[in-house]
């Protein structure tokens, strides 16, 4: 039955295959359903609240409160590439808010070397989680529970659980204000996710980040560096919350302790709806950018409407179900 | 009370192809039978039939001569049917009499609450029964040896068998091939006391030694046909083996007829190489040269790919083209050159959620990429003369690899290392699971890669396999290297004989 090989290895049965040209995807492809979601959102409240819905205000208001969100979401979404959660980006969040305002309060620092030192201190946390993640071994949802438990806690000691605002220069303030309508946070916020598409999308890091979430053991039997990824993912994910924190004091002009927690469900809805609605299945920066937006666009018309405020809550919680069902649960292909 | 269990006249077909074919046997209550034959022979499928997983499409299951019908799991539970598998499902953290209790549904407890006491008893009551004597009841499971873990399995397997006057069939598929040498024997102590209870046991093990030594009748089943079944004390090692492989043996066309003594530079030599199930070994193999491993599970032999390309920790030397390995250091060993196509597709070489152009490219992106720009056209170029070259189908780069056939998958593996181009290249089990089309092409594919100056090594437990494929075969035995065939010398018979006696 076996003949002897020829010199290529090629199989001698095999028909010839016309090569496969990859096709553009069509515009009924199941990627496209978040634009059109995001695009019919919009529409529909237009058409309903026709006043106050498609207004420069709201696209302003909107885009300015969801930045920060933003941020959150896709520092959530590179670990969870990497099959690994970081519950701590809320209060990395809190504490970068803290320790930036905290600088300009006590020592009164350039606004360079506050902004500076909110970014590292979420760099410090982010190195701190991938060391217990990769060389402790502990699980990724325990050690940065716990990781995020301690952030808080400098937080709270280092403010006796106050507000920060005593101090704060304009300048600093300024990072929080808007060109035209466009807010300075939101082109912050999407220069970060374009870094990051480009990162995880083009580069051989991003591709054996997916490699490692797909398999761990494939990854490190392909020699992958595990370890350092893991450690890299980390670090990029406490980055970008430190910097969250500190487009989050200049946004209230203040440091307070008490903001922070609310941003870390709505970045996972996001993370996950943003995989149910692009590229199925896989996590992604496209997907995540607009199923934020896709939440923000329906929260604020349910609230214009006159819903009440609890409604975001219930709303984010009740996504992040159905969006994980489809993306890796019962649903999932 | 003395019932028989059996089959009659089973048939199960699989498509076109008949896994059982006529099969009937009887299994006599205190009596252990061993059933042998090689992989494909339909073993798993009549287990499958008798546990009611597989329905029969022609005969039945049968209790005393009679059909049970229908036959289903549950009706096989109920009918004291039971079954230990190699890797037996057993909770580790939990301990002895907490794994026993649960094994019997606390029968003696209240819904309300845990009567220990009474629990204690039937526990002890339990291992009694099979002869263990020493194990503490409080300890957890996964504290115990191997041997001692399959001892509880076995008393859990076998407790509810007596007493309520119901006869006992229990099928052990290999369950002393993860043991060390030492605790076979405490397992198979066990096994006979199980027997004088006058309960049934089908014995299923590839090592020909211990079934012969064990069982009281020995059925071989060859390419789903029952061949004999035959009291044991007639029959030796060697007669066994050769029921099993049949003459069909001589047909095996060699894949490289014409390859003779390897000539080339040594590029590998493992020198006291020890690790995991593997004692101190040497190995060397030459470029251009196709080494076979043959072995039963748990020979050492899947440890011995391992231990090379650094997926475990070990001690002794390993030098690949003169260079010396670090040990557990994959990384390493794949940049001296080592490839490892492992036994464990779906969960040590597939990424099931990544595009097929993204598995075949996932170890050698460097060729495609610049560390901050994966050039994507050139991946896809790459991607489809891989998928040309080792026919890979269907031919869509972007496909979800997940979604691919296994053999489609296999070759892809196989693919991605040739892209490496590694001097060293050792497969586990690479046809496993996979149709014969693609089986003969990785074959092909195999013997390019050697023709092309590669070293190989091959692991397989389809001895066939081996003797179509390798010009050498070292024979693995109780993690050593224990035999070494070439030429005409290799047969299966051969090879089983000598896996399975030391």
């Amino acid at each position: 039955m076996a003949t002897p090989a020829t010199e290529t290895g090629r199989a001698p049965s095999a028909p010839a295959q016309p090569p496969h040209v990859a096709k553009r995807p069509g515009f009924l492809d199941p990627r496209w359903f978040g634009f059109y979601a995001l695009a019919a959102l919009v529409l529909l409240f237009s058409a309903l609240l026709p006043g106050t819905y498609p207004t420069s205000t709201n696209l302003t208001a909107v885009l300015n409160n969801e930045s920060v969100g933003l941020m959150v979401a896709v520092a959530l979404l590179i670990p969870i590439v990497a099959g690994q959660f970081d519950l701590s980006v809320a209060s990395v969040l809190t504490l970068s808010m803290i320790v930036t305002v905290g600088c300009f309060q006590f020592f009164e620092t350039p606004t360079w070397i506050a902004c500076v030192a909110g970014v590292a201190v979420g760099a410090l946390v982010g190195l701190i989680n991938g060391f217990c993640v990769a060389w402790l071994r502990i699980n990724s949802l325990v050690a940065t529970l716990a990781t995020g438990s301690m952030a808080l806690g400098v937080a709270l000691w280092w403010t006796n659980g106050s507000i920060f605002a005593e101090n704060v220069p304009a300048g600093f303030r300024a990072i929080g204000d808007r060109i035209g309508f466009v807010p300075l946070p939101f082109i912050i916020a999407a220069v970060v996710c374009l870094v990051l598409w480009w990162i995880l999308e083009r580069t051989p890091t991003g591709r054996y980040l997916y490699a490692m979430g797909d398999s761990a053991d494939a990854a490190k039997l392909v020699g992958l560096p595990t370890s350092g990824l893991t450690i890299g993912a980390f670090v990029a994910s406490g980055t970008i919350a430190g910097a969250a924190g500190v487009v989050e004091a200049a946004i209230l002009g203040s440091g307070n302790p008490q903001v922070g927690a609310g941003f870390l469900l709505p970045g996972f809805a996001a993370v996950f709806l943003g995989a149910a609605i692009y590229t199925i299945g896989r996590y992604n920066v496209i997907g995540t950018v607009i199923a934020v937006f896709v939440l923000a666009a329906l929260v604020a018309g349910l609230q214009q409407f006159g819903l009440p405020f609890y409604i975001e809550s219930l709303l984010k919680g009740a996504v992040l179900l159905v969006a994980v069902a489809i993306t890796s649960g019962r649903f999932s292909r | 009370m003395s019932r028989t269990v059996g089959v009659r006249g089973v048939t199960k077909r699989f498509g076109t192809q008949k896994a059982l074919d006529d099969v009937s046997i009887e299994f006599r209550a205190g009596e252990i039978h061993g059933l042998a034959g090689m992989n494909g022979s339909g073993k798993s499928t009549l287990v499958k039939v008798l546990a009611g997983i597989y329905t029969a499409d022609d005969g039945d299951v049968t209790v005393d001569g009679e059909a049970i019908r229908p036959m289903s799991a549950r009706h096989a539970q109920e009918l004291g049917f039971r079954f230990i598998h190699q890797e037996p499902a057993v909770f580790a953290t939990q301990t002895v009499l907490d794994n026993l209790a649960l094994g019997a549904g606390y029968r003696h407890s209240r819904p309300g609450a845990v009567r220990v006491r009474a629990e204690q008893r039937a526990a002890t009551a339990a291992l009694a029964a099979v002869g263990v004597h020493d194990i503490d009841l409080r300890a957890p499971l996964g504290d115990l040896s191997p041997a001692q873990r399959t001892m509880v399995t076995i008393a859990r397997a076998v407790q509810d068998l007596d007493g309520d006057g119901r006869l006992g069939l229990l099928v052990m598929d290999e369950p002393t091939a993860s043991l060390p040498e030492h605790e076979v024997e405490l397992v198979t102590d066990v096994v006979r006391r199980v027997v004088e209870r006058g309960i049934a046991v089908v014995y299923i093990t590839h090592d020909l030694g211990a079934l012969l030594d064990l069982s009281d009748r020995v059925s071989v089943l060859r390419d789903g046909t029952l061949v004999t079944t035959t009291p044991t004390d007639q029959l030796g090692s060697r007669q066994l083996a050769d029921l099993m492989a049949g003459d069909a043996s001589e047909e095996l066309a060699r894949v490289r007829p014409d390859a003779g003594d390897a000539d080339g530079p040594v590029v590998l030599r493992c020198e006291r190489l020890e690790g995991g199930r593997l004692a101190p070994t040497d190995l060397s193999v030459r470029g251009g040269e196709i080494v076979g491993i043959a072995g039963l599970l748990g020979s050492g032999r899947s440890t011995l790919l391992r231990l090379i390309a650094g997926a475990q920790d070990r001690s002794g030397e390993i030098d690949v083209d003169g260079e010396a390995l670090p040990a557990g250091n994959p990384r390493a060993a794949i940049r001296a050159g080592v490839a490892l196509v492992p036994e464990d597709r779906r969960g040590h070489a597939a990424f099931a959620g990544m595009t097929t152009a993204e598995n075949l490219t996932i170890a050698s992106l460097d060729g495609v990429a610049k560390p901050w720009w994966i050039r994507h056209r050139r991946e896809a170029r790459a991607a489809r003369e891989a998928m040309d070259e080792y026919d890979v189908r269907p031919r869509i780069p972007e496909r979800r690899f997940g979604l691919l056939s296994g053999g489609n998958q296999q070759k892809a593996i196989i693919a991605r290392w040739a892209r490496t181009q590694p001097k060293l290249l050792l497969l586990d089990e690479p046809t496993q699971g996979v149709d014969v089309h693609a089986r003969v092409q990785i074959h092909q594919a195999i013997a390019a890669m050697a023709e092309r100056g590669m070293a190989v090594v091959v692991v397989s437990s389809d001895f066939g396999e081996l003797m179509t494929l390798a010009d050498r075969v070292a024979v693995m035995r109780r993690g050593r290297i224990h035999a070494e065939l070439s030429g005409d010398r290799v047969s299966e018979a051969e090879l089983l004989h000598l896996a399975s006696n030391d």
